[in-house]
């Protein structure tokens, strides 16, 4: 029953086989965490792969303290944090390898962006030149432009989330840490930065792992999830099988409800009304055709046909709202 | 025979860097760097510059002050002058140090203070440099501006001495000492207000904070030592004396130039080992207190 | 999970009426007229659209520089005795850190003369479920725990009407779902909920309507489905997920009520683009019998309030 030890993550659904990622960039082994008498991990044991893991968790779930120790700003208490199978606290070089966006403020305001990323490339360890190359171009990547000599504090929320992103970037890391990089944005700012993330992976070919409370930006870029919860990784594995579909259909007409439900009776189709759908459970191959004919029947506008989608809030629902699976 | 035309797209996708990356060394000199912008309001807007702009112009005027009047009075009044007891290379440090200390208790925090309280302290922890070596890089910028501050007005009395001297070959051939003399000192009072404002600095949560307290510790630890000294016996005021924060790279002047400045007299009885060795005991300890701060710091 | 739409009394809780603000030149809000009623109704926007000085109006922190603003009609400005009756919750508050959850609670109660300030302050922290850090010191308190008890300090007094600006700031998943549920649990019982916040996803689960503000105007109001619907110069996208996309593709084309229609390779769907999407509901099942298409998926692309929003701000 313990989720911590190296067999195969537990997965509520599905099939058992557990795949770790291809390249493992992060791994943690039995890595176990104390502040005095607080066990903030718990000997958890997981691998962060090149791709975007999400890291979840309720508050004081042990996640701020796992990425500290990826990091090498604290020592394990006992276990190992790896950094591609190094430990960041021995030589604080491989940290050259690591982004990190942090989610409170964290930018100076006298400053342009331009110099400060410049800056912060040589602090990675870039020679001047190329630090101001380098710069220029995660700018324009991340789509600051004539802003980016414009000393930073007079710049908009979105504006500064682009220049933390930045930094986290100019250095070409392999892996960049994210926490909360949507926290203040409005929602056209959120699906940029959202948009910015999945582009660092797809196009940028860099890695992340993406602490975040909302599973909405988890669900729209992360293939993998790992969560954790008192210290310990409750689930883990690709975000797909979190959000697979259940095998109840759902289907959504505009008018003549009722005449639907007839004709769905008439073929022996068992449906049930569930405030705006008409849902019938167990649905496959021909039953979709006598289910497209009932609407042809009952002449009913159809707005939507899907299955019940399960979703990443369902992990944290504690009442028994979320379906269990045939 | 024709060609068909060609053109080409050029891909300005996000590109892997494959140059150097150059370890500690290179991110400790950007943050050496930056310290320097950063203190002297480079980069950063007009308002930046104001304050340290100031300073240097105001460390400056009691040098071209004495160097203007020691030419005219040399040109004027040659038989005056040896009357006169004009300031020399000696006596700079005990009238114009108070400039230099507040330089550093104004500029000093802005090198430590304003990382903290906006985390941009934070962006450094997760590169790969050690905290230590963030804040010796800081220390070292604000030592350097202390140093040049500390020489530039020296060197404008030297020139101010020696062009007003009658014979000002003569003057240099005779007073030549004073060269590696005041640079020595200039060094001492550089790194001493450098690592006493850098302990403030590193424990203050604002600037302002940070400033006020040594300007305090300056005045307080001086009147302190003033009223208990006049009570007690010379013998153990020159011990008491040591406490006077403002004074003690004061003493250490004094035994460069083997001469007493008038300001810091009080513990001058006490050897040079005793005088010297507390100088570097406050400086160490100061900086370690400041490495050890940091060294403690996470996100 | 459905929002709650109770029936509207004759007189709406909050009226705003033809209300403008301007600071010098800039003029944060403009014209604005709407009607708050009991149940849950989202202010969104994108930043500096102006939510906040409309708030800020509301609650009589603010004067209005034109227009008129009643909360259950009364004037809000210098009303103090109005806060009894109102529960606020924005983003930069102050709170005593030093207190305890309890404390804070409690002094917030007795701050509004509430009888039996204990007694009240316990059933709101038990409302928010932080009972049992109620007694330890609000300094030691995580970011979610921090906006439960500010939660509770804002239920107290058993306020009819909440306004809620971006509350859930910090909180994690499980918070947020209890939180949601116990904002509907409240609408039910006939309070008004005003809530602001920019994570679309969850207020199109708790409002029954919406007022949305760009630039300091009122763009839009009321039931996003509806809103959607009025907006007929954007056409409907919909996903379509069939056994034989291209016949189906081929046979959609020729009615009217499909202005285009694109396949799309990576998962062997149809996304069709209707500015009449009403008819185009109605024609599909039959377009898909007539030519034995099976249909095992139909999804509205931007029938969402996200999509909406993203609409009204374009334009």
């Amino acid at each position: 029953m313990d989720p911590a030890s190296t067999s195969p993550t537990r997965r509520t659904h599905g099939d058992d086989t557990y795949d770790p990622p291809v390249e493992t960039l992060l791994r943690a082994d039995k890595l176990t965490k104390r502040y005095g008498s607080v066990i903030a991990l718990d000997g958890v044991s997981f691998e962060i792969g090149g791709t975007i893991t999400g890291l979840l968790g309720p508050n004081g779930a042990g996640k701020s303290t796992a990425i500290k120790l990826f990091l090498g700003l604290t020592e394990p208490t006992s276990g190992r944090a790896e950094v591609l199978g190094q430990s960041p606290t021995q030589d604080e070089q491989i940290r050259a390898r690591l982004g990190y966006m942090p989610e409170h403020d964290c930018l100076p305001s006298a400053v342009n962006a331009a110099e400060f990323l410049k800056h912060m490339a040589e602090v990675s360890g870039l020679p001047p030149r190329h630090a101001r190359v380098r710069a220029a171009d995660t700018l324009r990547h991340v789509g600051l432009f004539e802003e980016r000599y414009r000393p930073i504090g007079g710049y908009s929320t979105g504006m500064k989330q682009r220049v933390k992103l930045a930094q986290a970037l100019v250095h070409d890391p392999v892996l960049v840490l994210l926490d909360e990089p949507t926290a203040g944005l409005d929602p056209s700012g959120r699906e940029e930065m959202l948009a910015l993330v999945r582009k660092t992976h797809s196009q940028f070919g860099i890695s992340l792992v993406m602490s975040s409370h909302l599973m909405g930006d988890v669900e729209r870029t992360c293939e993998r999830i790992l969560v954790l919860e008192n210290g310990r990784v409750v689930q883990q594995g690709e975000t797909a099988t979190f959000t697979e579909d259940y095998e109840t259909l759902y289907i959504e007409v505009t008018a003549r409800r009722s005449e639907l439900m007839a004709a769905l009776a008439a073929r022996q189709i068992d449906a049930r009304e569930d405030g705006a759908a008409v849902v019938v459970e167990d649905v496959a191959g021909e039953t979709y055709d006598h289910i497209r004919d009932a609407l042809v029947e009952a002449d009913a506008p159809l707005r939507r046909l899907a299955p019940r989608r399960r979703a990443l809030t369902d992990l944290f629902r504690t009442d028994d709202e979320s379906e269990k699976p045939a | 025979m024709s060609e068909s035309p060609t053109g080409q797209v050029f891909d300005l996708g996000f590109s892997r860097y494959e140059g150097k990356r150059e370890g500690r060394r290179r991110s400790t000199l950007a943050v050496y760097k930056d310290g320097l912008r950063t203190a002297m309001g480079l980069g950063r807007g007009g308002k930046a510059k104001i304050l340290p702009w100031v300073f240097v112009s105001a460390s400056m005027i009691p040098a071209l002050i004495f160097a203007l009047i020691a030419g005219a009075v040399d040109r004027v009044a040659p038989d005056f002058s040896e009357e006169l007891d004009l300031p020399s290379h000696a006596d700079y440090y005990a009238i114009a140090g108070i400039i230099l200390f507040l330089f550093a208790a104004v500029v000093g925090p802005e090198l430590f203070c304003p990382d903290r309280s906006n985390r941009t302290i934070n962006l450094y922890l997760v590169r790969p440099l050690r905290p230590t070596n963030y804040a010796a890089a800081r220390w070292a910028s604000l030592v350097t501006i202390m140093t040049v501050v500390a020489w530039i007005p020296q060197l404008i009395l030297l020139l101010g001495l020696t062009l007003g001297a009658p014979k000002p070959g003569t003057y240099l051939a005779d007073h030549w000492t004073d060269i590696p003399r005041f640079l020595l000192a200039g060094i001492v009072i550089a790194v001493y207000v450098s690592t006493i404002a850098s302990l403030a600095a590193t424990f203050a949560k604002r600037r302002a904070y940070a400033a006020a307290f040594l300007v305090g510790l300056f005045i307080l630890t001086a009147a302190v030592v003033g009223s208990v000294g006049a009570a007690l016996s010379d013998d153990t005021t020159k011990w008491i004396a040591l406490l006077s924060v403002g004074d003690v790279p004061l003493y250490v002047n004094d035994l460069i130039f083997g001469e007493q400045t008038s300001n810091a007299e009080e513990a001058s009885p006490l050897p040079g080992v005793i005088l010297v060795g507390w100088f570097l005991i406050v400086v160490v300890a100061a900086g370690a207190l400041v490495l050890r701060r940091y060294r403690k710091l996470t996100l | 999970m459905s929002a709650v739409d109770v029936p509207s009394p004759a007189r709406a809780v909050i009226s705003v009426d033809g209300v403008s603000k301007w600071f010098g030149s800039i003029v944060a809000v403009s014209e604005v007229s709407f009607d708050i009623h009991p149940g849950i109704t989202g202010l969104l926007g994108p930043n500096g659209a102006g939510k906040t000085t409309l708030l800020r109006m509301m609650t009589g922190l603010a004067k209005v520089s034109q227009g008129e603003i009643r909360v259950f009609d009364e004037d809000p400005r210098d009303n103090p005795d109005l806060y009894a009756r109102i529960g606020i919750m924005v983003e930069h508050e102050a709170s005593y850190d030093f207190l305890s959850g309890r404390a804070f609670v409690e002094l917030a109660a007795r701050l509004r003369q509430v009888d039996n300030a204990s007694k009240a302050a316990q059933n709101a922290i038990e409302q928010v479920n932080l009972l049992d850090a109620a007694d330890r010191p609000v300094r030691g308190y995580s970011r979610g725990m921090r906006q439960r008890i500010r939660l509770a300090a804002t239920l107290v007094h058993e306020p009819e009407l909440l306004i809620l600006d971006e509350p859930l700031n910090g909180a994690d998943p499980r918070q947020r779902v209890e939180f949601q549920e116990l904002l509907l649990r409240l609408a039910e019982q006939g309070r008004t909920i005003l809530i602001s916040s920019h994570i679309l996803e969850e207020v199109e689960v708790l409002a029954s309507r919406v007022l949305l503000v760009v630039n300091g105007k009122l763009a839009a109001k009321g039931d996003f489905h509806a809103i959607r619907r009025a907006l007929d110069d954007r056409p409907y996208h919909v996903r379509i997920a069939c056994d034989r996309p291209r016949a189906l593709a081929a046979s959609l084309i020729g009615l009217d009520a499909v202005d285009s229609v694109q396949l799309d390779g990576d998962n062997d769907t149809l996304i069709v683009l209707s500015s009449n999407v009403g008819a185009l509901q109605a024609a599909l099942p039959r377009s898909a019998a007539e030519i034995s298409v099976r249909l095992t998926g139909v999804q509205p692309l931007d029938d969402s309030l996200e999509s909406v929003f993203g609409y009204l701000v374009e334009r």
